[in-house]
């Protein structure tokens, strides 16, 4: 008996399934694998282990043991951060959803078309997503003027705005795909009940999409509490200490004082077990379809809305998603005076490109690392995640197991990398240079286009893989030869995703960076500052050229823009799930 | 020759167990069983596509039991053809010699020497998607045999093909085998299907193997009920009935039987349906009140639905099983 069970599992696998002899499946997966765990798993336990340390001003490391756990409580900013983390990651969220759920619903009234401009919001760069918003609310200088004249500047609400802003489309594209893929059936059945309108929305659509809206839910908080680019942009009008969460607090900590480098990992470590319980909870919702029950609402009228309705939700919609953007338009086109008056101006006087000519003559340095970095770390994420997605679907390599660790990834930003990371790449001598950006930044795409990747190989047919296995090709041969040419679709998606994550990143090049790139001596690949950091340092109350800014803002959204045209027919496949 | 021995293969509640079963050289062998019978599972084993959880696979005395398939000397052809979309019919029976490093020239000569046999010369560089269902499968079966594989696996070859082709192709298949001399192992549920090409059937039922023999043995010989009543249409009576005096079962085919006015029946009853098949007629004929068989009426002789028929049976047909 026991050598029978032996032998089983022996043929079996322990860990990859067949025993078939082969491993040409290693070169699938291998090459990811070894970047996510040296490039995740190792920052995590290094990150908890420099929680029990506190730094001298020269580096050197003292042991604390649960020093800087102790002094959480002590720590005057703490309360105001936990704070704002709970506004941004619940309130935010919150908002987020309930504005969804009726633009999605009308939505699909009224065709999806206008998913396309409702998308673009997140699209373009957080950064500029700040930006655009801070213009707009300035109670002089932006359109706040005429409406309510407030110092939105130095309020959390402004950054709550912002988030929701940026998160709203993500969340109405999951549900509206969910509402999509009710089955037809159903919805005949519910008429042939007497149910239209309101009240059938209420107890056959809401429950069915219930996963979707979680998802969306959870999502958003996730995005809230790791809640950075519009904070950074906006202590620069507000000062500091009044917006942060703790996602800022751990930056500026990491970024101020070496000393505090171990509070700041024991921060991390708080951050790392909050985000494994949000990511948990969003594996459950990916994995699970648990439909909630809603009470029937026996006043809610069974008729159908009219058309009208939907179109006003619509039109909402869209000012709210276009008006920032077409305010950064006007200032990017205003002369420095006109930027100045007060009242502002609704069209610009004398239109100017004086704007676009000064960013392009500062900033072509920032735009050249950019593209060159988004364009690389698309290239090697592609390469990685196409390769591990395969293995992963066509041949169940590393299980669920392996599943569940990508799925984790994608749920967890990557700021709770940021210390140990920092000294890897110091070690590797490559502070401000692009080597440092190209190896950090597949950990914030990696993860995600593996997900989609392997969800496009899943319905890749098994068939074909088969024939060519018996053709004479390896699995390896099989992926480079038959699966590759036949994935142009899935690594769209893909690049598309990869590349709007690079080149909206903040975080790692403000961390891993101080100067722009050298063009003089190209080669050299020293300086690394990022567009998004150049747009960020624009806005800071030193240079204070808005006109600048807008520009600035302008041409970060021309890249994202044009992806979105092209992919408009795909959107529910980037975020629909 | 292949030979698969003590394998166990196990998925969930099902298993597929073949104690001992060696493919000789240049035999059609069909692989016939009810759906979940494991007849696919067997294919995949000798393929490689599957590894067993026990036993080996032994080919021309070299155990592959662990060969991944590329490196086994099999070529397959599956039920959906599975062909290449990104390349042309061409391109796709070219792959297998592409990936032996076989030169380009003598490629070209192959392929086309192939697509001479399977007559398809002229679709050679249509894409799949341009192709009809039938013109699909032989590309695909040119794309098995190219590589002159030791043995050539059909996975429900004919399932995809309306009524008509399919006798069309099956009478190709067998011809294309006695040409090309090569073992070919066909799996199919179509009982029809396997008494018309094999020249042995391996039949197998809820994961065993039940009989193997040729077509006509597995006819007229079945070693049990099922194989009884899978292959072919079939009688099954208590032994009483035919005068026996044992509590068994008979069985007998409906061509073994005969209407008789004669005063010598063993049998009479009263004609319930009648199905008219052209050549003949399969007639329902309800012999005791829960008892109905079936009889092939030539057209000699009209029939009526509630006519009161005599019938005799074949008595060297009759098959007797133990009650079980």
């Amino acid at each position: 008996m026991f050598k029978q069970r032996f032998f089983c599992i022996r043929r079996q696998g322990f860990f990859w399934g067949k025993g078939i002899r082969d491993r040409s499946i290693y070169l699938l997966a291998l090459p990811a694998i070894a970047y996510l765990v040296s490039f995740t798993i190792y920052p995590i336990l290094s990150n908890a282990f420099l929680s029990f340390f506190t730094y001298t001003l020269r580096g050197d490391a003292i042991w604390v043991g649960f020093r800087n756990y102790a002094y959480l409580t002590e720590d005057p900013f703490i309360d105001r951060v936990i704070f704002n983390t709970l506004i941004y990651t619940v309130v935010a969220p919150m908002i987020t959803v309930i504005l969804a759920i009726p633009i999605a619903a009308s939505l699909r009234r009224v065709g999806g078309v206008f998913l396309v401009p409702l998308s673009i919001a997140s699209f373009i760069p957080a950064t500029t997503a700040a930006i655009m918003w801070y213009l707009m609310l300035n109670p002089f200088l932006g359109i706040s003027y005429y409406i309510y004249q407030y110092n939105w500047a130095s309020s959390i609400y402004t950054v709550v705005i912002i988030e929701i802003w940026r998160s709203l489309p993500i969340a109405v594209l999951v549900i509206y795909s969910g509402l999509r893929s009710i089955p037809k059936h159903i919805e005949e059945a519910a008429y042939a009940d007497g149910m239209v309108g309101v009240r059938k929305f209420l107890a056959v659509d809401l429950p069915l999409v219930s996963p979707q809206i979680l998802t969306a839910f959870v999502l958003s908080m996730i995005s809230g509490l790791f809640l950075f680019d519009p904070i950074y942009i906006g202590t620069s009008q507000a000062g500091p200490r009044v917006l942060d969460n703790l996602a800022f607090y751990v930056f500026e900590n990491f970024y101020t004082d070496i000393r505090l480098r171990g509070y700041t990992a024991t921060l991390i470590v708080i951050m790392t077990i909050l985000s494994t319980a949000l990511a948990a909870i969003y594996i459950r919702l990916v994995s699970s379809k648990t439909i909630l029950r809603i009470p029937m609402v026996s006043f809610a009228p069974s008729r159908e809305m009219p058309k009208a309705i939907h179109y006003v939700v619509i039109l909402l919609a869209l000012v709210f998603t276009l008006l920032p953007i077409a305010w950064l338009l006007i200032v990017s086109l205003k002369s420095p005076k006109e930027l100045l008056t007060i009242p502002p101006t609704i069209i610009p006087n004398s239109p100017t490109l004086d704007n676009y000519h000064y960013v392009i003559s500062t900033g072509l340095p920032y735009l050249v690392t950019s593209l060159g970095i988004a364009s690389i770390n698309t290239f090697i994420t592609i390469l990685l995640s196409s390769m591990l997605g395969f293995a992963m679907a066509a041949y169940r390599f590393g299980g669920n197991r392996l599943l569940i660790y990508v799925l984790y990834l994608t749920a967890t930003p990557t700021l709770i990398y940021i210390v140990p990371l920092f000294a890897m790449i110091r070690f590797l001598n490559a502070i401000n240079t692009w080597w440092a950006l190209i190896i950090t930044y597949p950990i914030m795409t990696v993860p995600i286009t593996t997900w989609i990747m392997y969800n496009y190989y899943i319905k890749f047919p098994k068939s074909i893989d088969e024939a060519a296995q018996a053709d004479g090709m390896n699995r390896f041969r099989v992926f480079i030869k038959i699966a590759f040419p036949l994935s142009r679709g899935g690594m769209g998606v893909a690049a598309v995703y990869s590349f709007l994550i690079s080149w909206g990143a903040l975080l790692f090049p403000l961390a891993f960076t101080y100067s722009p790139y050298d063009l003089s001596n190209p080669l050299s690949f020293s300086g690394a500052q990022t567009f998004s950091v150049y747009v960020a340092n624009l806005m800071s109350p030193v240079t204070a050229n808005y006109g600048a800014v807008a520009a600035a803002g302008v041409i970060s959204m021309i890249p994202p823009i044009i992806l979105l045209i092209f992919i408009r027919r795909d959107l529910e496949k980037i975020w629909g799930r | 020759m292949l030979e698969l021995k003590g394998i166990v293969k196990r998925y969930g509640a099902f298993e597929l167990v073949i104690d001992s079963i060696v493919f000789e050289d240049n035999k059609y062998y069909i692989v016939l069983g009810p759906s979940g019978s494991g007849k696919t599972t067997m294919l995949r084993l000798i393929a490689g596509l599957e590894v067993p959880d026990m036993g080996d696979i032994i080919m021309d005395g070299k155990n592959i039991t662990f060969e991944p398939p590329w490196r086994r000397n099999i070529g397959i052809v599956f039920q959906n053809y599975a062909l290449y979309p990104h390349m042309t019919a061409f391109e796709n029976i070219a792959v297998p010699l592409r990936i032996k490093k076989v030169p380009g020239g003598l490629i070209r000569d192959k392929v086309i020497e192939i697509a001479r046999l399977l007559e398809i010369e002229d679709q050679l560089y249509k894409y799949p998607h341009q192709m009809s269902g039938g013109q699909q499968q032989r590309v695909a079966i040119a794309r098995a045999l190219v590589k002159e594989p030791r043995i050539l696996l059909l996975d429900e070859p004919l399932s995809n093909l309306d009524a008509r082709l399919r006798i069309e192709v099956r009478g190709f298949l067998k011809k294309l085998q006695r040409r090309i001399r090569t073992t070919i192992i066909h799996v199919t549920h179509d009982q029809e299907e396997a008494l018309a090409i094999a020249d042995e059937i391996i039949l197998l039922n809820k994961g065993r193997i039940v009989q193997k023999g040729s077509p006509e043995d597995i006819y007229r010989r079945p070693r049990d009920i099922f194989t009884f009543t899978f292959i072919g249409l079939s009688n099954l009576v208590p032994a009483e009935i035919l005068g026996y005096e044992d509590r068994g079962l008979v069985g007998f085919r409906p061509e073994d039987v005969y209407i008789d006015d004669g005063e010598n029946h063993d049998l009479e009853g009263i004609v319930e349906t009648i199905e008219y098949l052209g050549s003949h007629s399969i007639i329902t004929v309800r012999i005791h009140d829960n008892i109905t068989i079936k009889i092939r009426a030539d057209l000699g002789r009209r029939i009526s639905i509630g006519e009161r028929v005599k019938l005799r049976i074949d008595r060297d047909r009759i098959l007797r099983f133990g009650k079980d």
